[in-house]
């Protein structure tokens, strides 16, 4: 299937102000996505490259720790914390190169579902991971606690719950789309 | 295809060439070649009602029905 851009649809004249207000955001969208995905590297290999950073933002992230765990569980904890970061920047780095096609006009390309349903995978991939992953670091942080003062914590706030639904939101939309480019190929076999 | 566009036909008789004619409609030349080898699967009314007003036809000029042989 080949690639569909605004204008080829319908033979309609392309809203111009609308069209090049969606290049504009898209463009914005696609600097600010892949800006975010390296803030968020950066502000990790700090944590992990200065001295005594990890175990700062893991104690600060963590309520009950009578103990200081061993650094090897310090260590584990770190990076089971890792795991709904890195899938973030992934979604982050996935969502900067949709708005790139978006910005470079090929709304109906056969690209976007694809990418559209990965950044749906990841987002909600991203949030399950939050949910399981703090249980986990909250379990290793507290593993040095004397006997009766280890702590197991469940907890979905409505953050997770949204990021979840976006992620549904994502995936849903990337059918609607592959529906819109069944739609689209149809519409221009007609003249 | 059952449909069999007479296009060329016309375009002949009324000595115009197809450029002129895609021009004249606001398509593209490229589609109007589609269109007169019947392989498109639809002609929108908006496009059917140009060419007949800038051919001065009816689409009956251009249109045909013909019925297929069996096997084909």
């Amino acid at each position: 299937m080949n690639s569909l851009s605004l204008p080829d649809m319908a033979q309609a004249p392309a809203d111009t102000s609308r069209h090049h207000r969606l290049i504009r955001l898209s463009g914005f969208a696609s600097w600010a996505s892949f800006a975010s995905a390296t803030l968020i590297v950066v502000a990790t290999a700090c944590v992990w490259l200065i001295d005594g950073a990890l175990a700062d933002w893991l104690a600060k992230s963590v309520d009950g720790i009578l103990v200081t765990p061993s650094p090897m569980m310090l260590g584990a904890a770190g990076a089971v914390a890792m795991a709904p970061i890195a899938l973030l920047v992934a979604m982050l780095i996935e969502l900067g190169w949709l708005f790139r096609l978006f910005a470079a006009n090929k709304v109906f390309d056969p690209a976007v579902p694809r990418r559209l349903g990965r950044v749906g995978w990841l987002a909600f991939s991203s949030c399950a991971a939050t949910v399981v992953c703090k249980t986990v670091v909250i379990l290793l942080m507290t593993s040095a606690n004397p006997p009766g003062h280890h702590i197991l914590s469940i907890g979905v706030d409505s953050q997770a719950l949204a990021g979840l639904m976006f992620g549904f939101l994502f995936l849903v939309f990337s059918l609607v789309m592959q529906e819109a480019l069944g739609l689209a190929e149809e519409n221009r076999s007609f003249v | 295809m059952a449909i069999v566009v007479n296009l060329d036909v016309v375009l002949a008789q009324r000595k115009m060439r197809s450029k002129d004619l895609a021009a004249a409609i606001g398509i593209t030349e490229a589609n109007l070649s589609l269109l007169k080898s019947g392989k498109v699967r639809g002609v929108r009314f908006e496009t059917l009602a140009k060419i007949c007003e800038v051919l001065d036809c009816q689409p009956g000029d251009i249109l045909e029905y013909r019925q297929e042989a069996e096997g084909n």
